[in-house]
C-alpha cells in the first residue's frame, strides 16, 4: 500500500518536488519561530519573585566621594521624612543593580569546592518588605546584622539548588569573591534563601543571585525604592520630588514606576515576537491557500483516473483516502528532511537555549504542518470522490 | 505588443478568480512586509538627519580596563639518569585564570588627555545620555531625557533646527547655561505649538538651574538614546565630581568624524594602536586598556548582537539578516511557482496556436514573465496600500518603543525594485516550462 503510494508520488516527482520544497521550508521557518517563542514563553511564565505594582524607584546620583558621616545623616533624614509621608509604606536603598535597571554586577570563583557565577545585589534591611520578596528559608537582614563578624547574605533558591543541594545552608560560610577589593565580600554567611528574583525582566532567564547586606546609611547605595499604598494622590510624585531635592540638594533624578518599567522592558521582547508571529502566521495562510489551490487543480486534472478506479470497484472513501495519503506522504518526507536539519540545533548547541525547547518546537511545527495539509487536502479529495464515473469516462 | 500582453494578462486574471485571489494575497502580503522592513532600515540606518555623515563616523562607546590574572604551571620533563627517573622543571607556562575588568564609558580626563589629535580625525565629540529629569508644571509631570555634550556634537550630527542653533565650544568652556529643546519638549513646557522662534531666549529650570533656550530641533525617531533626547546641554554643567574624575571610567562616549569616509579605516587603526601605549592611572588595579572602535554599521550590529568585536557582530548580523530574508522570500516565491506551474495546461492551447503561427520560445517566455510582472505590480500596489496602513498603525501604537518609521522616495524605489525582482523570480520557471511545450501536444490535448 505505502509502496504503491510512493510509486504514485515518484511518477510525478517533478511536480511533487516543488511541493516538498515548500513544505520543507515551511517546517524550517515554523521550527525557528516556535523555538524562539517557546523558549521565551517558558521563561515568561516562571515567577518574577518581586512586586512591581505600587513600587517606585528613583536613582539619586550622589557622589560616593562625599563624607561618610554627612551622608549617613542625610540618608537617615531622607528615610525618616519619606516614611513620614502618608502614601509611603516602606523605603529601601540599594546599589545600581536593581529590577529592570539593565545593570548587572556579578562575581564567581571555584574556591569553595564548586564553581559558580552569581549576580550580586546590595540591599538594606527594608528591601524584602519594599519589594515583596518571598523568603523560603531563614530570614531577611536586620539592623543588628551591621555588627556581625561575617557579612550576612541571602541566596536565591536557584543558587541553593545548584550549589548547596541537599545540605543545610543557614549560617554556613562561603567565599563569595576571591581576593576581593572589598574584604567584606571574601567570607560571607548565608542567613536565608529567597524564592525567585528574575530582576532582569520577565523574559530574562533567572540567574544565580546573592543579596549582600548593606546598611541603609551606607554611602554606596543610592537607588531609592518606595512602596506606596493604594491611596496615592496625584500630587504625590511632586511632593516626593520636592522633598528629595530639599534634602539631597539635587534634582537630577526621575521617579519611575516599576510597573511601567516592567511593561517597557517586556515590550522589547514582545515586539519581535509579535512581528515574527504575524509574519509566520501570514506565511502559513499563504502556504495553505497555495496548497489548497494546487491540490484542487491537480485533482481535477485526474478525473479520468478517478472515473476508471470507480468503475473497477473502488469506493468513494478509497478515492479520498488515496489522495490524502499521497499528499501526506509528500508532507512526511518534507518534515523528515526538516527534522534532520532541525536536530542539528540541539546537537551542535548553536544557540544558548535549553534543548527541551527545540523538541517542543519540532513537535509543534510538525503537528501544525500536518494539520494544515490535512485541512487543505480534505475538500479537494472529497470533491474527487464525488465524481460520477459514467460522466467522466464519457468526457474523455 | 506590450499593450496586447497587458490586456491579455488582465483578461486571464479575471478568468479564474479564486486562483487570482490566492496569488494576489501572497504577493501583496509578501511585498507589504518587505516594504515595512525597508522602511525600518531606512529609519534606523538610512542616513536621514542627524545621521547625514554616518559614513565618516567612528564610535567608541565603551572602554575596558582590566588586569589579567595568570596561573603559573611549571613544565616538567623527565630523564633517565643512572637508572633512576629524574624530573626537571624546564620552563613555566602561564595560563589565563581570570580577569578583573571594568567596562563602561570614559571620563572627561580620558578623552581630553589621551584622545585629542588622533591622526585622520577631523573632529570628535563626547556626549553622555544622562539621567532623565522630572519637571512639574501645574502638577503635571514631564520627564525629559537629557544629553550632555560639547560644541562639536552639532557639527557631526546635522540636526534639523526649527529655530535658533546649537552651542559652540566657547559656550561649553564658559559653562554657559544654555539648552537645546526638542519640539515635543518645547510644546510640553512652553505650550508653544508652531512659532518656535518665540521659545528662543526663554528660560527653563532643570536640576535647580535656569537654562536659556537657544535652539529647537525636530526630535529624532530612531533607537539611538543619545540622539533622541529632549534636552541637550553643555557638559560642563554636570556636577563637578563627574567631570573631575581621575579614573578612566566615566560617563562619556565618543564619536570621531574622519576626514573622509575612506579614512575611517585609518582612524580605527590609529585608535587601536593608541590603546597599547596609553598609561593607566592605577596599574595595580587594572594595567591594560582595551576598546573596540566601530563604524556606524558595526556599532549598530554590536548593540543587537554582542560578539567579541563590532566587526564580528556586523558580519554575523548581516549573515543572519540575509539568511532570514532569503528564507522568508523563498516561501511565497515557491508558492507562486507551484501555483503557476499547476496552471500551465490551462494555457497550452494558446501557446500551441501562437507557436504554430511562428512565435519563438523566447517570445512565449517573455510574454509569461511579463504577465507575472503585471500580476506582481497589482499585488505590489495592494501591498503598498496595506504597508501604509500598517505603518500608521505601528507608529500610532508605539509598537517599536519610540522609533517612528518614516516613508520616503527611497523606500518607494526599493519597493519598486523588490516587486520587479519578485515578479521575475516567481514567473521565470513556469514561463520557461510553458515556452518549451511542444506544438503538437499542446494543440492535441486541448479543445480550443
Amino acid at each position: 500500500m505505502i509502496k504503491h503510494i510512493f510509486t504514485l508520488i515518484w511518477n510525478k516527482k517533478k511536480k511533487n518536488f516543488l511541493l516538498f520544497l515548500e513544505i520543507f521550508f515551511s517546517f524550517m521557518i515554523l521550527f525557528a519561530v516556535f523555538a524562539f517563542i517557546i523558549s521565551n514563553m517558558r521563561v515568561y511564565y516562571s515567577p518574577l519573585g518581586f512586586d512591581t505594582k505600587n513600587v517606585w524607584v528613583a536613582n539619586l546620583r550622589i557622589p560616593s566621594s562625599s563624607d561618610s558621616t554627612e551622608i549617613a545623616e542625610m540618608k537617615t533624614l531622607l528615610l525618616q521624612e519619606l516614611n513620614a509621608m502618608p502614601e509611603v509604606e516602606s523605603v529601601s536603598f540599594s546599589a545600581g543593580a536593581y529590577p529592570f535597571s539593565g545593570n548587572t554586577w556579578s562575581t564567581g570563583n571555584d574556591k569553595n569546592g564548586f564553581d559558580f557565577q552569581t549576580c550580586i545585589f546590595f540591599n538594606d534591611e527594608h528591601y524584602a518588605k519594599t519589594a515583596g520578596l518571598n523568603i523560603i528559608e531563614g530570614r531577611w537582614f536586620e539592623e543588628a546584622d551591621n555588627t556581625s563578624k561575617y557579612t550576612p547574605v541571602l541566596i536565591t533558591k536557584k543558587f541553593r539548588e545548584q550549589c548547596f543541594a541537599g545540605k543545610p545552608v543557614l549560617d554556613s560560610l562561603f567565599i563569595l569573591e576571591d581576593d576581593a577589593e572589598e574584604s567584606r565580600l571574601n567570607n560571607v554567611k548565608i542567613i536565608g534563601v529567597v524564592d525567585h528574583y528574575k530582576y532582569d525582566g520577565e523574559f530574562a532567564e533567572e540567574e544565580l543571585g546573592t543579596f549582600i547586606y548593606t546598611p541603609s546609611t551606607s554611602k554606596d547605595t543610592w537607588v531609592t525604592h518606595l512602596r506606596m499604598n493604594n491611596n496615592v494622590q496625584p500630587d504625590a510624585e511632586e511632593k516626593l520630588n520636592k522633598m528629595i531635592t530639599a534634602i539631597t540638594k539635587r534634582a537630577d533624578f526621575s521617579i519611575r514606576k516599576l510597573e511601567q518599567r516592567r511593561i517597557q522592558n517586556s515590550q522589547s521582547t514582545w515586539t519581535p515576537m509579535i512581528a515574527l508571529m504575524s509574519i509566520s502566521g501570514f506565511l502559513i495562510i499563504n502556504v495553505a491557500l497555495g496548497l489548497f489551490g494546487v491540490l484542487w487543480y491537480n485533482i481535477s486534472k485526474r478525473r479520468s483516473e478517478i472515473g476508471l478506479r470507480r468503475t473497477v470497484g473502488a469506493t468513494r472513501s478509497d478515492i479520498s483516502f488515496q489522495f490524502i495519503a499521497e499528499i501526506i506522504m509528500v508532507t512526511l518526507i518534507g518534515i523528515f528532511v526538516g527534522l534532520f536539519f532541525a536536530a542539528q540545533f540541539p546537537i551542535m548547541k548553536l544557540f544558548d537555549i535549553e534543548n527541551i525547547n527545540y523538541y517542543y518546537a519540532m513537535l509543534s511545527s510538525a503537528g501544525v504542518i500536518l494539520l494544515l495539509v490535512l485541512i487543505c487536502a480534505f475538500y479537494p479529495s472529497r470533491q474527487a470522490a464525488m465524481v460520477n464515473p459514467a460522466m467522466v469516462l464519457h468526457e474523455d | 505588443m506590450l499593450k496586447n500582453y497587458f490586456t491579455l494578462a488582465i483578461k486571464v486574471l479575471g478568468r479564474r478568480k479564486f486562483f487570482t485571489f490566492i496569488s494576489l494575497f501572497g504577493i501583496s502580503f509578501t511585498l507589504m512586509i518587505l516594504m515595512l522592513i525597508t522602511a525600518f532600515f531606512q529609519t534606523e540606518l538610512g542616513g536621514d538627519a542627524p545621521l547625514g555623515k554616518k559614513d565618516q563616523l567612528v564610535y567608541l562607546d565603551y572602554i575596558e580596563t582590566f588586569k589579567q590574572y595568570q596561573d603559573t604551571i611549571p613544565e616538567v620533563d623527565s630523564t633517565m639518569m643512572d637508572g633512576v627517573m629524574r624530573y626537571d622543571t624546564t620552563g613555566f607556562k602561564y595560563e589565563d585564570s581570570g580577569r578583573s575588568m571594568s567596562r563602561g564609558p570614559g571620563s572627561i580626563k580620558f578623552w581630553t588627555t589621551h584622545m585629542e589629535d588622533v591622526p585622520f580625525v577631523k573632529t570628535r565629540t563626547i556626549y553622555t545620555a544622562y539621567q532623565s529629569f522630572d519637571i512639574f508644571i501645574n502638577s503635571n509631570k514631564l520627564t525629559f531625557s537629557s544629553t550632555f555634550t560639547d560644541g562639536n556634537f552639532f557639527d557631526i550630527y546635522n540636526f534639523k533646527f526649527l529655530a535658533g542653533g546649537g552651542f559652540g565650544n566657547q559656550q561649553v568652556e564658559n559653562q554657559a547655561q544654555v539648552v537645546i529643546l526638542s519640539k515635543e519638549a518645547c510644546k510640553a513646557y512652553f505650550a508653544i505649538d508652531r512659532d518656535f522662534d518665540a521659545a528662543i531666549g526663554k528660560e527653563i529650570t532643570l536640576d535647580r538651574k535656569n537654562y536659556e533656550v537657544i535652539g529647537v530641533i525636530n526630535r529624532v525617531n530612531n533607537s539611538f538614546s543619545f540622539l533622541k533626547s529632549d534636552v541637550f546641554i553643555p557638559y560642563t554643567n554636570l556636577p563637578a565630581e563627574t567631570l573631575n574624575k581621575e579614573r578612566f571610567n566615566g560617563l562619556f562616549s565618543c564619536t570621531f568624524m574622519a576626514e573622509s569616509s575612506s579614512k575611517v579605516r585609518n582612524v580605527k587603526e590609529e585608535l587601536t594602536k593608541r590603546s597599547k601605549v596609553i598609561p593607566l592611572p592605577n596599574p595595580e588595579r587594572h594595567d591594560q586598556l582595551e576598546y573596540y572602535p566601530a563604524t556606524f554599521g558595526e556599532r549598530y550590529a554590536w548593540t543587537i548582537m554582542r560578539m567579541e568585536t563590532p566587526a564580528e557582530s556586523y558580519k554575523y548580523a548581516l549573515g543572519a539578516l540575509i539568511f532570514l530574508l532569503t528564507l522568508f522570500f523563498m516561501l511565497p516565491t515557491l508558492n507562486l511557482i507551484n501555483l503557476n506551474i499547476s496552471r500551465i495546461m490551462e494555457r497550452s492551447s494558446e501557446i500551441g496556436v501562437r507557436k504554430a503561427f511562428g512565435a519563438h520560445s523566447g517570445n512565449i517566455l517573455f510574454q509569461f514573465v511579463f504577465e507575472n510582472i503585471v500580476l506582481t505590480f497589482i499585488g505590489g500596489i495592494i501591498g503598498f496600500v496595506l504597508a501604509m496602513l500598517l505603518l500608521n498603525a505601528i507608529n500610532g501604537s508605539n509598537f517599536l518603543n519610540g522609533t517612528i518609521l518614516s516613508f520616503n522616495y527611497k523606500v518607494f524605489i526599493y519597493s519598486f525594485l523588490i516587486c520587479l525582482g519578485f515578479g521575475v523570480l516567481s514567473g521565470f520557471l513556469p514561463a520557461w516550462r510553458m515556452s518549451r511545450v511542444h506544438i503538437v501536444n499542446a494543440i492535441k490535448n486541448n479543445q480550443l
